[in-house]
This record gives structure tokens, sequence and C-alpha cells, in this order.
């Protein structure tokens, strides 16, 4: 780190953080940042020190933070009385302030890294780990930071058996979806590879999942990464072509991939004899074409085969027939970011971090009502209060949670009542929710549920390749019907409907996209049944998303009649006098809101 | 570069490490990290990276270096630029704009003095420096 180039001959020979993220304003960080700078003057020692004001440093359900460089001192919890405490002690006296102080012993199991400086922080970035601190198009860098060096220890000091064993060892799961053991998928496809005497190894990349971009970024920001984990697994199974599988959507992340391949070639690290060892492997790209059950591995197999991609059933599993009916091992591109880690640390090191049954991290794209939106990775076992009141800044606005989604079209809800459940593979599932591959999307209390359902079906139908016809025409019907729910039009059977379909299409569909496809039907109606039972009973919409369920009247208490809202009507469906009470017609009113932003004196009522 | 055997790899990797601490040691370099994936790109990476040569250039400065990385994933705060420099801790701006550049330059660089509000952290520690 820097700060080991930081010396005290600078104009500041400290600085002192003030987080003004918007979960410690709330909390008064602004009257702290002013009476620590009160403080500073009043005791003349402004010129040497710096007091800033600066963004969230995921820690916000403990803040006000306080932060003090150099000496890298975290203190939380911090009242604006308590400035003058800090500045006396801590940057006159240069004592710490142990009351305030924020302890390693807060953190828990599952965190534990064996140096404690600056481990206070949430997030663990081993897949990341070189996201935002190499030049993606530098193989150089790479290797500075150690790139190619599990390579080289496998190719040289391991032989395949140990490998598999260290990544049994790791505890690593996939992490496109299903979480199954890599070790195992490895171990699979050496076996099958033995007999058929040659092997593939595919990099999904197809990430189809609509709030996912976990693997753009790793693909954008460590290219490398991936294909060196290629290559160790071709090493350990036995293959000599790999193919990365990205969707065409993604351009930065194929020239990166491109650049990065020819840069490996030229130092023997891909193609012929990588390092010497005799060893050769070379990969190549090939470009989905962005439809989302092209990311179902047979489905991926065909499509890299130049067939159209269509899932067949399943056995036979890529690891005995896949590429050219050749023994494949397809592992998503988070779980190639993982491996050179793995093999370079060690099984054991990889396995003390993350919980019983799933081990190491896992990378979420955080989006929807929270403030810091972006990509999170974290230790499995952190909860999502943790993720979303620390990590995340806390929810927009103060908007009250709802839910979050995650496995987007394959996945569910997590309420409020499981903020505390720490998130790996099998609590996810308990809760009838998956990892999926990480999206992770914020509901506030004014997203309606229906509403969103009907999206991820939505998506469902149009990706839907139509192979098979319960899911052809399951996801269909369930989308229609859930399209009544937000249209005011549904009828008294139709949560039953809804379930019966859900479940036949669960049951009968071809592949993973219609099997789950009803899944965030499912998960909501668990918890959410009295938000679907208001659109039908009530015909409202508890959240005021769903429009056609909404209806505006004026407020007879409230309206002096100053014909504003009538003007500003767009098909003038309000009547009344000058300074008389207003009245919609419920008829011909198409529910814009316009009134509502024209009249001055709140009398437009929405319910 | 010529291909490599395992011992040429070793060595290449001490040479690029030294050459990479030494940069960062030298107390006359600036390095400036771009994030540059599709996020920060999305959010106006290259005009702001524009900026800051255009800017350097007019402020008379150097011996700045600009470097492409990817993302930190600080979406919320793209596009995120990180400045590592001697006398200063390394430190993560954002959101940047153009217009904020010329402050960063002013204040930073030459003054040596942090540019409140924008100022961002590091998510996680750097697991390679365990
Ligand atoms: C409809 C559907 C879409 C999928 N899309 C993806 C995807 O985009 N990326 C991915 O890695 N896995 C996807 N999968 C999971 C893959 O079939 C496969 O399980 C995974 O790539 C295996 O890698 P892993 O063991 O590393 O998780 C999808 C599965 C289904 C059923
Ligand atoms: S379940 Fe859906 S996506 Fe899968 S094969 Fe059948 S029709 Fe195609
Ligand atoms: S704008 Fe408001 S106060 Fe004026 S007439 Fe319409 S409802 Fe009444
Ligand atoms: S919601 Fe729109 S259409 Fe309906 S009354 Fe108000 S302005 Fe007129
Ligand atoms: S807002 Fe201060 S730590 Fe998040």
């Amino acid at each position: 780190m820097g700060y080991s180039r930081y010396d005290l001959e600078s104009p500041y020979s400290q600085f002192c953080y003030v987080c003004s993220g918007v979960g410690c304003e709330q909390k008064k960080s602004e009257d702290l940042y002013r009476n620590i700078k009160n403080e500073v003057r009043n005791r003349g020692i402004g010129a040497s020190v710096q007091v800033v004001r600066t963004g969230c440093f995921g820690l916000c359900e403990k803040g006000p933070i306080v932060k003090m460089l150099p000496e890298e001192t975290v203190y939380i919890d911090v009242k604006p009385e308590d400035a003058a405490e800090l500045v006396e002690r801590h940057l006159v006296k240069s004592e710490i302030v142990t009351r305030l102080q924020l302890k390693d012993t807060a953190r828990r199991p599952h965190l534990e890294v064996k140096n404690d400086r600056g481990h206070y922080q949430k997030q663990v970035r081993i897949v990341l780990r070189n996201c935002g601190k190499i030049d993606p198009e530098n193989i150089d860098e790479y290797i500075a930071r150690e790139g190619y060096g599990a390579l080289d220890k496998a190719l040289f000091e391991m032989t395949p058996e140990q490998i598999i064993e260290e990544l049994k060892l790791s505890g690593l799961r996939g992490r496109g979806g299903a979480g199954w053991p890599t070790w195992l998928k490895w171990n699979f496809g050496r076996k099958a590879a033995a007999a058929a005497g040659t092997a593939y190894v595919v990099c999904n990349a197809d990430e189809g999942d609509p709030g996912a971009y976990m693997d753009r970024s790793t693909l954008e920001g460590d290219p490398h990464s991936v294909l060196e984990a290629m290559t160790i697994a071709a090493y350990t199974i036995g293959a000599t072509q790999g193919y990365i599988y990205i969707r065409a959507e993604y351009p930065l992340a194929i020239k990166r991939l491109e650049t990065a391949m020819k840069q490996a070639r030229d130092y023997g690290l891909l193609g012929e004899n990588i390092l010497e060892s005799g060893f050769s492997f070379d990969i190549e790209i090939r470009l989905g074409a962005g439809a989302f059950v092209c990311g179902e591995e047979t489905a991926l197999i065909a499509s890299i085969e130049g067939e159209r991609g269509t899932p067949k059933p399943r056995p036979p599993f890529p690891t005995d027939s896949g590429v050219w009916g050749m023994p494949t091992v397809i592992n998503n591109a988070e779980t190639w970011a993982n491996i050179p880690v793995v093999i370079l640390r060690g099984g054991k090191w990889f396995a003390r971090i993350g919980t019983e049954n799933s081990k190491g991290t896992k990378v979420f794209a955080l989006t929807g009502k929270v403030n810091n939106t972006g990509l999170v990775e974290v230790p499995m076992g952190t909860t999502l209060r943790e993720i979303i009141y620390d990590v995340g800044g806390g929810m927009q606005e103060g908007k009250a949670f709802k839910a979050v989604q995650t496995g987007g079209p394959s996945g569910g809800v997590i309420t409020a009542g499981h903020l505390d459940t720490p998130i790996d593979f099998d609590n996810l599932a308990k809760l009838g929710s998956m990892m999926g591959s990480g999206g992770m999307i914020v509901l506030a209390e004014d997203d309606c549920i229906v509403d969103v359902t009907k999206f991820y079906l939505e998506f469902s139908v149009e990706e839907s390749c139509g192979k098979c016809a319960p899911c052809r025409i399951g996801t269909r019907k369930m989308f229609n019907i859930l399209d009544r729910f937000t249209k005011g039009t549904a009828r008294p059977d139709d949560l039953w409907n809804l379930e019966v379909i859900a479940d036949a299409t669960k049951k009968a569909s071809l592949c993973g996209l219609g099997q789950s496809a009803p899944n965030p039907i499912l998960s909501t109606l668990q918890y959410f049944r009295h938000e679907y039972l208001a659109h039908i009973d009530d015909e409202t919409c508890p959240a005021g998303v769903c429009k056609d369920l909404m209806k505006y009247s004026i407020d007879a208490e409230k309206c002096i009649g100053c014909t504003v809202c009538a003007r500003k009507c767009p098909v003038a469906c309000i009547d009344g006098k000058s300074k008389e009470l207003h009245v919609i017609d419920q008829e011909r009113c198409i529910k814009c809101g316009a009134c509502v932003a024209a009249c001055k004196f709140d009398a437009v009522l929405i319910a | 570069m010529a291909r490599k055997s395992r011992e040429d790899l070793r060595l290449h990797r001490e040479r690029v490490r030294t050459k990479l601490k030494e940069d960062d040691n030298n107390a006359d370099l600036i390095q400036v990290l771009v994030g540059m994936g599709t996020s920060g790109i999305a959010a106006g990476a290259p005009g702001v990276k524009a900026a800051l040569i255009e800017q350097c250039k007019l402020h008379g400065i150097e011996n700045v270096r600009l470097r492409q990385v990817g993302s930190l994933g600080l979406d919320f705060a793209e596009p995120v630029i990180e400045i590592r420099m001697a006398n200063m801790p390394d430190t993560i701006y954002g959101p940047m704009t153009a217009e904020l550049v010329p402050d960063i330059i002013e204040k930073h660089m030459l003054d040596r003095e942090l540019v409140g509000r924008y100022v961002q952290h590091r998510p996680a520690p750097d697991m390679m420096e365990d």
C-alpha cells in the first residue's frame, strides 16, 4: 500500500477522514465534521492535520466513522460530542481512544484472515483481487502479482491428482448457479478423458441473468486469471483445447481476452509446449448471440459446435459427453478466477473463508434501492443485512426495505425476516431462492412484488427456446396471469391457476430454464401472498406501482378550485368551476399523474 | 518478448515486480489509475482521462503516468480514479468529472491536500499483500 511511501514531510502529517456517506450523515456526521474541524483549528494544528469528508466506508451500521491516517485507526459510533476528545487525545497526544476504536474482535470466523491490518472491512476480494489494480491489457502487471505462478506450480510441482485433492480441500463450488463441487466435476472429466483420449475445458461467460455483470467485470479487469485457470484445468484433465463462450454484447471483455491470449501465447504461457513443460493447450473464443438459454451447459455445447443453442436431456453430463461428444469440463468465469488462488495458497487457506459447506467468497452485483450500487465480493456466510446496510450503504432515501431478489429469473426473494441469515448456497436454497449467478436486486416499499415477478416471467417467455411444451406454454400462461394481476383483471381462481401451472412447468420442463422459471412466482407467493391478494380482492397495488389499479380522486377538504389540474389534464377529464370542488371522471382518467404534480394543495389523492 | 521457460518466467516476474516497486517508491512519479471497465467508461471515464492529460500538460506536470485498470466495483462512484504519489496516501476519487480535474491536480498533486467529499474507500484490503 502507498501509505508506506507516506512520510511526514508532506504539508499535512495527518489526515482525518470523516465519513459523509448517506448512512453516517443521517447520524449527524456533518456536525461531527464541523466539530472536529473547529477543535483542530482551536488547538492550532490545522496546518498539519487535514480534516476531510469522504464517501461511505461500508460500515454504516456502526457509523459515524472516523479514520485517522497514516495510522489507519478506525473509530466507530462517533458522536459530535466526541470530537474534542478525539482531537485532543488522538491528534494532539497521539494516543488511541480505545473507547471508540473499532476492534478486530468484532470480526466473525468466516472473515478470518491472517494479517489484521485493514480487515475491519466486510469485503474480501479473491475473485476481484486484480480488478482495479492492474492494467488488464498488460500481462506483466498480472505476472508481477503472482500471475501464472499457479500454472508454474501446477505444471512442475503437482500431479493432476494433487490438484484435484487441493480443489477438494478448498471446498470450491461452481459459481454459475448450481453450486456443484468443482473438484468432483474435474475428477469426472479426468476419468472420462482418460478413457476417451481427449477432452475440452470451457469457460461459461454467457451471463444471461439480467441483473448480473460480475463475469463481465472479472474478464474486463483480470482476463489472465481465467486463462491461467483454464490451462491448469486442461493439464489436470488432459485437454488440449479450450473455449471461452462469451456473449457478443461484451465487446470490451472480448477485446481484453483477445489481447491477453495473444500476450500469453507470445510468452509461451498458452499454445505449444507451455513453459517448456511439454504440455500444450490453446483457447478459442466463441461468441454467443445473447440467448439466456445458451448459458445452460448442453445448449452452450451445441452452440460451440455451431449448432442451434438448444438444451439436451442430461445425462449424459458434459463431463462424459460434451463438446464434439468428448468429456468436457465447463465452469463459470467466476469459478475459474478462484482457481489460481486455490492452487497458489492451497485448499486449506481457501477453506478458512466461508461457511461449512460454502467456501470462499461470492461476488454480487448489488443493484436496486441501495445507496452503494456496484460489485461487491463478500465471504460466504455474510448476512444480507451486512451487504445492504454496511457494504451497500443502506436503503436509498431511507426507504423501507422490502426484499432482495437473488438468482434472477431462476431465483426468488429474501425478506426482512431473513436479513440475518448467513448467505451461502444451502441457506439460500432453504429460503426458496438461489445463489444463481449473483444478481442481487434490493427492493423497497415502493416496488410491487407482482410487477417484479412479472418482469422475470416476461424474460423467461422471451428466452424460452420453445423446444419443450411445458416451458414454452407454461411460461406464457404464467406471464398472462401475472399481467392480469397488474392490470386489475385477475380472476378469483387465478392464484390457484398460477400455482398449478408453476408446479407443472417446474416438473415437466426439459432444462433448467423451464424448471426454474416458476421460482420467482413460487418464492413471492410464499412470502408476499397478501400482496397478490390485494391485487385481486381489494383491486389495489399496495406499492402504488400498477397504474391500472390506481384511482385518482380529489380531496373535498383540500381542493380550493384553482382549476390548475383541469388545465393540466391531458385528456380533460377533470371537471369543476373556478373556486369549486373539482372532480375526476374515473372512466376517462388515464392515470398519468399530471394532476398530482400540478396541484399545489396536495388535494389529489392516489389510492 | 520470447517464449519463456519456467526459469524465465520467474526471472521476468522478479524484474517487473522490481520495476513496479521502483515506480511506487519513486518520489518524483505520480501514478493515476483510471477505472476503465464498462461501468467506468459508460459513466465518462474517457473524458476524465482526456481532461487529466490535458490539465497535467497545462499545469506543467510531466512526471505523471496514467494507467488504465479494470473496475473496482464502485459503480455508485464511477468514474473512479486512484492517485498514487509520494507523501500522500493512495487516494481513490469518485464520481469524477472533467470539471473536477483541475481541482484534483491543483490541490492533490500540487498542494498535497485531499479534495474532500470525493474521497472513496478501497472496498477491501489487498489479499496479495497478506
Ligand atoms: C437457463 C440456464 C442459464 C444458465 N446461464 C448460465 C450463465 O450465464 N453462466 C454460467 O456460468 N452458468 C449458467 N448456467 C449454469 C450452467 O449450466 C452450468 O451449470 C455452469 O456453467 C457450470 O459452471 P460452475 O460449475 O462453475 O458453476 C445456466 C443454467 C441454466 C439452466
Ligand atoms: S425448458 Fe424451455 S428453454 Fe429449456 S429446453 Fe424446454 S423450452 Fe427450451
Ligand atoms: S389543482 Fe388542486 S386545488 Fe386546484 S382545482 Fe385541482 S385539485 Fe383543486
Ligand atoms: S391522472 Fe392524468 S388523466 Fe387522470 S385526472 Fe389526473 S391528469 Fe387527468
Ligand atoms: S455512510 Fe458512513 S460508513 Fe457508510
